[in-house]
């Protein structure tokens, strides 16, 4: 129904209204956290109680949650646009329909994480603490804490402050 | 290559621009998606998969649209796209329907899923792509898309085949094998092509 009044305003306006609309549908979201554009809150029923955001994060426009399972976002975590998280992957073991029985795992992304513009979280995946991840990964493993993933690279970041 | 400008004058002028200016334009598609507009995302999947079929698309029984997938394509627009039975297609999907897709039964796509059916042929450097090719795409029964995969014309996905999300595809896929990647490539044979083949 949000999604129906705030899918017509246009992106980077009404930000706070935006996001203050979803701490009263039961989204926690920290304070100071701001979402630029209205996210996409897919799943099966109380999508907004399985999302739980820190404190001073932003999301960049037309985010897109799948909350079959519990998405857990840190403290300053920066999201570009076009960010997928996905928690919904399927049972592909059936020949006749590998995309059938559906399974679900939770993601956690770690404080001070940055992703970048059409990155796409798979279920399962643990981000850590200060990683950056590069526009248009698909991130399918865990990243570990202070990593840059750029294409298929990744580096660490450790000894860069 | 030789390229001569086609003169047209006076009213074969006026009949070529009109077609230009018309020919993704669709009153039947208009008014479906301001239909559709009403429905939630998410939610009436399966009324629909019913209203596109009603405008004129060929859906099977039991599929269902977790959105209005974004559709454009010329004159045969609406015989171009034929979906099988009891399929899952999710949001923001891209049906490029220039040529035919032909999607088969139970095949789940995930949201963010490109499939392109027109390009170009390769020309002179100072203007690479160059006239319009179309290919025709099809996916297999039983198949799985992932997430914000990108099937290029001319590509056929196998039975049971399993694309990984993220991956652009650029050759034919075997059957019950997960590919993976930009291009992609075979990731792994899966178990259960034997049951099938016999």
């Amino acid at each position: 129904m949000a999604r129906q009044v705030f899918g017509r305003c246009p992106p980077f306006t009404a930000a706070r209204l935006t996001t203050n609309t979803l701490r009263l549908l039961g989204v926690r979201i920290g304070t100071a956290s701001v979402f630029w554009g209205m996210p996409d809150l897919a799943g099966e029923g109380d999508v907004c109680s399985r999302l739980r955001i820190g404190t001073y994060c932003g999301f960049n426009v037309r985010t897109y949650f799948e909350l079959a399972n519990e998405i857990t976002i840190g403290d300053h975590v920066a999201v570009g646009q076009d960010v997928m998280f996905l928690t919904r992957g399927y049972d592909s073991s059936n020949p006749a329909q590998r995309g059938g029985a559906t399974i679900s795992a939770p993601i956690e992304i770690g404080n001070g994480a940055w992703l970048g513009a059409r990155v796409t979280v798979m279920p399962g995946v643990k981000i850590g603490p200060g990683s950056v991840i590069g526009a248009s990964v698909v991130v399918s493993k865990d990243v570990p804490a202070n990593m840059l993933v750029m294409g298929t690279r990744t580096i660490s970041l450790a000894k860069w402050r | 290559m030789d390229r001569t400008e086609v003169k047209a004058t006076g009213w074969q002028r006026i009949k070529v621009l009109f077609h230009e200016e018309t020919f993704g334009f669709h009153p039947r598609l208009v008014a479906l998606n301001t239909v559709v507009g009403f429905l939630p995302r998410h939610r009436a999947a399966h009324a629909r998969a019913r209203l596109f079929s009603l405008a004129g698309f060929r859906i099977g029984e039991g599929t269902r649209l977790a959105a209005a997938p974004k559709i454009n394509g010329g004159d045969s627009l609406f015989s171009n796209l034929v979906i099988g039975e009891d399929c899952w297609i999710e949001v923001d999907c891209v049906f490029d329907l220039e040529e035919r897709v032909t999607i088969g039964d139970r095949v789940t796509i995930g949201p963010g899923v490109m499939i392109l059916t027109s390009t170009h042929e390769l020309d002179i450097r100072e203007h690479r792509a160059g006239v319009v090719q179309r290919f025709p795409v099809s996916i297999g029964d039983g198949a799985w898309l992932g997430a914000r995969c990108t099937i290029l014309p001319g590509v056929s996905v196998g039975t049971g085949a399993v694309v990984n999300p993220g991956s652009v595809v650029n050759k034919d896929v075997a059957p019950h094998t997960r590919v993976g990647g930009i291009p992609a490539t075979q990731v792994e044979v899966l178990p259960g092509a034997e049951q099938t083949a016999r």
